[in-house]
């Protein structure tokens, strides 16, 4: 796609006015130029460390519209491959993961290892190939895989910056993720799966969009409300304390950390009733007051560009989504919880993952009903602009006090959780990846 | 194990009661049948042949181990406020191979398989969730009233929207 059919799209007038068009959402054209720059041109979040612990360890997934395997060699260090045969192109890996110290294509035999190395073709002393056959040229396609904080990234385009640079001010939330433990972090067991009507766009904007939150969320809130006053009359027993958090329209802040990546976070007034909230005097003396208000006491959402967010606030969990079309999306998502918490805070964390998160909980399928419902209405091309001037005169530049105060340096800055400037960010991201490629 | 035809005829008729209440939108009359103190459990999946057993360390899609946390859900749909629950799919759930496990004085566990067919209204399209019931049901008068559902969904990709309805 040329430059000027993608930068036409987006009005961006820093104080004045920053506008999309709605073809960015439906048309045909964009859809494939985005899987091109951006899903299979740009770091795309994988996997966490904990799927795959072990020497010998792979795990499938699809970066874009491509199947890869990550593994683990007998070193530790990880790998990524293009999950097709050399020979015939048939997927290697069949499992979702597995251990193996090598792989057998199921089609025609020929052995691969966990770092790729071709080990044997089938029958190759009758093969009769052509003399400048070399069986080293059929070891599988390498992509590139690294990993920070434990969160593992692939991409398909080894030529792409280092995963450091791309992540920018994304570390810095990133590292306060992990650290809720010193033992690090595990995606605890039970995937689920969703799919819904509704480009994937959708999935980066409303993961940090706290302008929705009391209105697409009001049945949850309410309930939220409803419990706690039961529980206080010990009428009966709450066991999921359902978190409410403060305002967005008028508290809390939001970033544009970098690269597309965005955030936004709100005090939780009743902190004390999430996992990490149980533990909040040990969590104090570890990390120290200001650091331990930050990681229990305020909900963070933290999109890192453009198919991963970090929840954490009314409980722990990475959402990740790929497109299936311009208008469909599916969605993995996982509870992560501190390795080793005591039992109290982690069914705790489970119950409140469980209440609101997810295809199955309270507050996720009106979410998606409203994507769909923005779908349908982005084919109404006769009303094609939409702004998100929301909280314009008051965004900033560079940081403020709360991002000094923990060592953040991020693009921009606003005041309340429900302001739309951060998405600025996203899309400036995004017309520099489709207009320029990814570095 | 000699088949006891009245409990297992009795036991059924009690599981079509529930699966039609549900597409009836009976709620009321659906929560009548469960205990105050019950469980409603959908355990996730791990891998392609491993559930998620243990509620307490994994994850389940949904739990809910008190009478309250149901009725969570129903007033959800009564309240208007969720825009999901708005235009609720024309639903049809199937019953069948009922088979009593275990039965005494206290209790009877059954277990059934069920398919649960949506037509979703906004996305004009057809759904399904199937899989197993296990039941543990208490004797109640001269039906049962239920203490544990659990229901174990075998195709679990989730198109939009699972609740306690849709299965």
């Amino acid at each position: 796609m040329k430059p000027e059919d993608v930068k036409w799209r987006i009005i961006d007038k820093p104080g004045e006015t920053f506008k999309v068009h709605r073809s960015i959402y439906t048309d045909p054209e964009i859809y494939k130029a985005e899987l091109e720059e951006i899903f299979e041109g740009n770091w795309i979040y994988v996997a966490h460390d904990s799927q795959l612990p072990n020497a010998n360890d792979y795990f499938t997934t699809m970066v874009g519209r491509q199947p890869v395997v990550i593994s683990r060699d007998d070193e530790g260090k990880l790998h990524g491959f293009i999950n097709a045969c050399t020979h015939r192109g048939a997927k290697i890996c069949r499992k979702k993961k597995g251990n193996a110290k090598n792989w057998s294509c199921p089609y025609h035999g020929w052995v691969f290892n966990p770092q790729g190395e071709i080990l044997d073709i089938k029958s190759l002393d009758t093969a009769n190939y052509p003399d400048g056959f070399q069986k080293s040229d059929y070891n599988l396609t390498p992509i590139k895989v690294d990993s920070y904080a434990g969160f593992i990234f692939a991409s398909i385009n080894t030529e792409v910056q280092e995963l450091e640079d791309h992540l920018a001010g994304a570390k810095v939330f990133m590292d306060m993720f992990s650290e809720q433990s010193e033992q690090g972090l595990e995606i605890l067991p039970g995937t689920s799966v969703y799919t819904h009507h509704g480009n994937w766009k959708m999935q980066a904007e409303n993961g940090v969009d706290g302008y929705h939150l009391d209105v697409v969320h009001a049945s949850y809130l309410t309930l939220a409300g409803m419990r706690a006053k039961e529980a206080a009359e010990a009428a009966g027993g709450d066991n999921i304390k359902a978190i409410q958090p403060q305002n967005p329209d008028t508290t809390g802040g939001n970033y544009a950390l970098g690269n597309g990546h965005v955030m936004i976070w709100i005090d939780i007034a009743n902190f004390r009733d999430r996992g990490l909230g149980l533990q909040y005097d040990s969590l104090v003396e570890r990390v120290g007051e200001h650091r331990a208000k930050w990681m229990a006491g305020r909900l963070r959402q933290v999109m890192i560009y453009p198919n991963v967010i970090l929840f954490d606030g009314i409980s722990t969990q990475m959402r990740h989504w790929r497109p299936l079309s311009q208008d469909e999306t599916e969605v993995t998502v996982n509870c992560i919880a501190p390795v080793g918490e005591p039992a109290e805070s982690r069914k705790r964390r489970l119950r409140q993952y469980e209440d609101f998160y997810g295809a199955s909980g309270l507050a996720t399928p009106d979410d998606l009903t409203e994507f769909d419902a923005c779908q349908e209405g982005y084919y109404g091309a006769k009303s094609p602009w939409q702004d998100f001037d929301r909280g314009m005169k008051s965004h900033q530049m560079g940081a403020d006090d709360d991002a000094r105060s923990i060592g953040l340096e991020p693009e921009s800055s606003a005041e309340r959780a429900a302001d739309e400037s951060l998405y600025h960010g996203e899309y400036r991201q995004w017309v520099k990846l489709l207009s320029e490629g990814a570095d | 194990m000699a088949i006891d035809l009245q409990l297992t005829a009795e036991v059924t008729d009690f599981l079509l009661e529930e699966a039609d209440l549900l597409d009836r939108r009976d709620w009321d009359s659906w929560l009548e049948l469960y205990e105050e103190q019950c469980l409603f459990w959908i355990p996730a999946w791990e891998d392609d042949d491993v559930l998620c057993e243990d509620p307490d360390n994994e994850v389940s899609l949904i739990y809910l181990d008190d009478k309250n946390r149901l009725k969570d859900r129903v007033w959800r749909i009564n309240s208007g406020l969720s825009s999901s629950l708005i235009r609720m799919p024309r639903m049809a759930h199937m019953v069948s191979n009922v088979r009593i496990k275990e039965a005494s004085a206290e209790r009877i566990l059954v277990h059934a398989k069920f398919q649960a067919n949506a037509y979703k209204l906004d996305e004009h399209r057809v759904d399904f969730f199937f899989g197993d019931y296990h039941y543990e049901l208490l004797p109640k008068g001269d039906s049962f009233s239920i203490k544990t559902k659990k229901v174990i969904i075998r195709n679990d990709i989730i198109p939009r929207q699972l609740d306690f309805f849709s299965v």
